[in-house]
């Protein structure tokens, strides 16, 4: 499951916590999707950040039922439209996990 | 807005060998060897994005103030990521609307070129959210990603993004200051390496060093160049948590349309622009966001030659950042500087008509405070 805060009086999607909606300073409520998600847009970058290996595949999600955000991907490159499945990895970070009869790129 | 641009001072973008220090005072001195009369400027703003990450220096403000011979006048060091020098220009402006000071010197740079690629980007990647960075993001792959949002939406083929870098590559090529003067072309930008897909090299500004300077006063003349109008807007810094539809930066739209209202001037009134293109995409994404053509409609209304020098309404005359090269610090401030120009008629080989009002737009990180701002000249 994946955690998602949303802010009542502008409607906000977040997966990251906050104490107050950043966009309108409302209170936020917790819920959560199962983690199914559809890719937006995705990169390789081939010249890796420090701390990363090069190339570094970043993947924006949609959640199914609302919620985006960013993910690490693996080989391939996951396209625009594709499905796949969120999980959540060390240190914070969303894995992207391709279904696999998905386009790539 | 009752302030007026006395003088600019713009020192060639590319890979100096000065000191940040140096850089940022030798603009500042061109500016001030220009102002009417000798003018001291009783305060001083020193813009600047990450001297303590790119060039192992702080406390900037005392530093400059001293090396320019204004040691005890006000100071302040401002930064906004990559609208740092609008950021500047737009505090300064404010400094002489409100009456607090008279002449106001802004300096904005940026020393880039000192340290390896690799460490450069980690250095710009600090202005993106906690959860960006977390994910290794990158300012090249977040422009990648919102690049790719907006392609996908209005369906362009990467490859037609040429259109921009051939475009602004040819105007950089007119431009004595510009990092970047030598013509591309299509091939040549559709082959060239890949950095984060779908955006190449030739879609991306370059890493250079660089400074301007602008002296702000109270308008003394009637055929000054004025500030008409002023816009900033923050946006949520999560780039996936902001709204989508449509793609680009919410952030200058409320900019523009803070500037528009405050100079009393429609978007149709504007005869020449610099925008921030760095990344090649967000050259049609600004023209959207600013109102120039319709969502989508970026890419057609670039083709069609309307942002060309002799076309309706020029856009990045200089050769914008894809040409006239990126220090960071000081992109912001150019494009006003630029623009001050223009209205002057003294653009030399870059200068694209009479244009009586210019606006120049500036994108702060991934779009998480961007600037307008709005210029004139009485005639």
């Amino acid at each position: 499951m994946i955690a998602v805060w949303s802010c009542g009086p502008c409607s906000l999607l977040l997966l990251e916590r906050h104490d107050r909606c950043p966009s309108c300073g409302g209170d936020l409520l917790e819920g959560s999707r199962e983690g199914a998600a559809t890719v937006l847009a995705a990169t390789e970058l081939l010249v890796a950040p420090e701390g990363w290996s090069a190339p570094h595949r970043l993947v924006l999600f949609e959640l199914d039922g609302g919620g985006r955000s960013l993910a690490v991907a693996e080989d391939p490159l996951p396209a625009p439209g594709g499905r796949g499945r969120v999980e959540l990895g060390q240190e914070g970070r969303f894995l992207w996990k391709r279904v696999p009869s998905a386009p790539s790129l | 807005m009752t302030v007026a641009i006395a003088s600019t001072g713009l020192l060639r973008f590319g890979k100096r060998p000065e000191c940040l220090e140096e850089l940022l005072a030798g603009a500042g001195r061109e500016a001030l060897q220009g102002a009417p009369g000798g003018a001291r400027p009783d305060a001083l703003i020193v813009a600047n994005m990450a001297a303590g990450s790119l060039a192992h220096t702080e406390s900037l403000a005392p530093r400059i103030a001293d090396l320019l011979g204004l040691s005890g006048v006000p100071a302040w060091r401002v930064e906004s990521a990559s609208a740092t020098g609008a950021g500047g220009f737009q505090l300064g402006a404010h400094l002489v609307a409100s009456g607090a000071f008279d002449r106001v010197l802004v300096v904005a740079g940026e020393k880039m070129t000192a340290l390896p690629t690799a460490a450069t980007t980690t250095a710009l990647s600090r202005s993106l959210s906690p959860l960006e960075v977390r994910h290794g993001g990158t300012m090249p792959s977040m422009a990648a990603l919102v690049s790719g949002l907006y392609l996908s939406r209005y369906r362009l083929p990467i490859e037609e993004m040429a259109e921009v870098t051939v475009r602004n590559r040819a105007s950089s090529s007119r431009n004595p200051r510009a990092q970047l003067t030598a013509l591309v072309t299509r091939e040549e930008v559709n082959h060239s390496r890949m950095v984060s897909s779908p955006l190449r090299l030739l879609h991306v500004s370059a890493i250079s060093d660089g400074a301007g300077a602008v002296l702000l006063t109270r308008p003394r003349s009637k055929d000054e160049v004025v500030v008409l109008g002023m816009g900033q807007s923050t946006e949520v810094l999560d780039v996936a948590a902001r709204p989508m539809e449509p793609p680009g930066f919410r952030s200058t739209r409320r900019a523009a349309r803070a500037a528009y209202d405050q100079a009393g001037v429609g978007r149709k009134e504007v005869r020449v622009a610099e925008v921030h293109d760095a990344f090649a995409p967000f050259q049609l994404i600004d023209l959207e966001d600013l109102g120039f053509c319709g969502p989508g409609e970026g890419l057609e209304w670039t083709k069609e030659g309307r942002g060309d020098p002799n076309g309706v309404l020029p856009i990045n005359p200089s050769g914008g950042l894809l040409g006239r090269g990126h220090p960071v610090g000081a992109s912001g401030l150019a494009q006003i500087i630029e623009i001050d120009r223009q209205l002057r008629g003294s653009a030399g080989p870059m200068q694209a008509g009479a244009p009586t009002v210019g606006l120049a737009q500036s994108v702060g990180g991934l779009g998480s405070h961007n600037f307008v701002s709005i210029l004139g000249r009485r005639t």
